[in-house]
């Protein structure tokens, strides 16, 4: 008789182990602002400690790190213009910031050292400088490398605010939709948007539209033969990677269902075709954005 | 444009390269950067400590020369190019293993046969500034992969007769292969799936473009 005694194991795991690992993408990742698990004062006593442990696990470098990295991978390969993470960047700024003025503070350190260091003893300094250098030039690296994602992050939001003007000015007039373009754009890309909008619109007007007659003048007529408002293409076809979701979220997802080799799968459904598509969890599919729009928001899947 | 042309839809393979070099991998250290537990009685200042704000910094503060540790790869690259490590090449990169790979390929025409998503990638970086820390000699290592490369893009071809407007499924392919397929592939599906609707427009409503909680258009 087989006994499976695999949950007890794991509970006694839980307890040796105080930080809870099982499930780090499960707390709701990629809230778009990174402001995750808010500790509610309501929760029960005993659920207290566990809720700050996995707050605090949850903002370390690493994993904001590597939400930088889906955040700008999926900001690269989606039609659309993704939420801007403010909560994030803050903190990745001021990561980067805090990161060069240890990496001068220390190389100054370098200096005195190599000032006063072979007075003394001239054979271990020089060994030792050469040694010391080896982090000065790991951690040079890394800043050189997380300077680029954010650098490219942001040039290619600046791309899509470029391209999709109008569209984010309809949004502003749209009056009820104000806010969510405060949450769409960061402060700068704001002032940029509408500096821009209102720099190209001069010129425009001086060239050319002001010879043009009256019903011929605005730039955003959409009752004309073609519409010129460019809307992102929502049904645009991109590659996505599905992700491995948590032991937590397996159980209580309410998106997830078994397919017919009991593998977890979310269903969509492409409504032009009616036709319903199984999303193997860990596939790679080619499929409409407009479909995976909301598991992209949740971030179940990646674009890659 | 503040994003180029090229980068606009697709990723550089530099950036492919770049995103690989995010993962972790093992390597020998070949120094020591562990303090000992007693150090203090020696004086003077203590060494500088490498604090990282992408990736565990414990793990490269913790090195003990010939045991074994994981670290990212950007950082193992550096530390091999300084000659200060040598990296461990993982399971799948041994003649052993690419020859069942190519087996695999080879008897199931239907699928590709489960690499990690960055093998292609992760081969030629390692050939190239790792080629002595191989047990394996590199040319044959090169050559099979070459092979499992060769295959899959004969698959690839054969896949690409089934583009169509609603979906494909292409498990196991990897970054780079993604990445040099994508520019064709979205493109043809693009155009398909116009020439569908727009044929299919006076039958089947479009999806009402409220749908998404936007704005009528003013």
């Amino acid at each position: 008789m087989d006994i499976s005694i695999d949950d007890i194991l794991a509970e006694l795991d839980r307890d040796t182990t105080i930080v809870e690992r099982s499930d780090p993408s499960s707390q709701v990742p990629l809230t778009s602002d990174g402001n995750t698990t808010m500790v509610n004062s309501s929760f029960d006593p005993g659920q207290i400690p566990l809720r700050k442990a996995g707050l605090q696990d949850d903002i370390t470098p690493e994993k904001d790190y590597t939400r930088l990295m889906t955040l700008w991978r999926n900001e690269r390969c989606s039609p659309e213009l993704l939420p801007f993470p403010t909560l994030l960047m803050n903190r990745m700024l001021r990561r980067v910031q805090e990161q060069m003025e240890k990496i001068e503070n220390i190389s100054m350190g370098f200096y005195e050292d190599g000032a006063a260091g072979p007075s003394q003893q001239p054979n271990e300094s020089a060994f030792g400088s050469n040694k010391d250098k080896l982090p000065l030039l790991c951690m040079e690296a890394e800043l050189e490398r997380v300077k680029f994602v954010i650098r490219s992050y942001l040039r290619c939001r600046m791309h899509k605010i470029d391209k999709y003007m109008l569209y984010l000015k309809q949004l502003e007039y749209a009056g009820n939709n104000a806010a969510s373009l405060k949450e769409l754009l960061s402060e700068q890309e704001l002032v940029y948007h509408s500096r821009h909008f209102a720099s190209l619109l001069k010129l425009f007007n001086s060239s050319v539209l002001r010879h043009m007659p009256p019903e011929l003048q605005a730039v955003n007529d959409t009752e004309g033969s073609i519409s010129m408002v460019d809307e992102p293409e929502w049904g645009r076809f991109v590659f996505l990677h599905v992700k491995m979701p948590s032991e937590r979220a397996l159980k209580e997802d309410p998106l997830l269902e078994r397919n017919e080799f009991g593998k977890p799968c979310y269903i969509v459904t492409i409504q032009e075709l009616n036709e319903d598509v199984e999303l193997t969890v860990g596939g790679i599919y080619v499929m409409r954005y407009e479909v995976i729009r909301d598991l992209l928001r949740d971030g179940k899947v990646e674009l890659i | 444009m503040s994003l180029p042309d090229h980068l606009q839809s697709t990723f550089s393979p530099e950036e492919i390269q770049f995103i690989v070099e995010n993962e972790p991998i093992k390597i020998f250290p070949r120094i020591t950067t562990r303090q000992p537990a007693r150090s203090g009685a020696k004086g003077g200042s203590p060494p500088i400590r490498c604090t990282l704000i992408t990736t565990d910094d414990a793990s490269i503060n913790q090195l003990v020369a010939t045991r074994s540790s994981e670290v990212a790869l950007w950082l193992a690259l550096l530390l091999k190019q300084q000659n200060k490590c040598s990296i461990i090449a993982p399971q799948w990169l041994t003649l052993q293993a690419l020859d069942r790979s190519i087996q695999f390929e080879k008897t199931h025409p239907d699928r590709f046969s489960a690499m990690p998503w960055n093998w292609l990638v992760l081969a030629q970086l390692l050939f190239k500034r790792a080629p002595d820390d191989f047990h394996d000699p590199v040319h044959d290592l090169r050559s099979k992969v070459q092979d499992l490369r060769e295959i899959r893009q004969l698959k690839v071809l054969k896949g690409l007769r089934h583009l169509n407007e609603s979906h494909l499924q292409l498990d196991n392919l990897s970054l780079l292969e993604v990445n040099e397929l994508r520019p064709f592939v979205l493109d043809t599906m693009d155009r398909l799936r116009e020439i569908h609707s727009a044929a299919n427009q006076d039958t089947i409503q479009p999806a009402p473009a409220d749908q998404h909680g936007y704005p009528e258009p003013l």
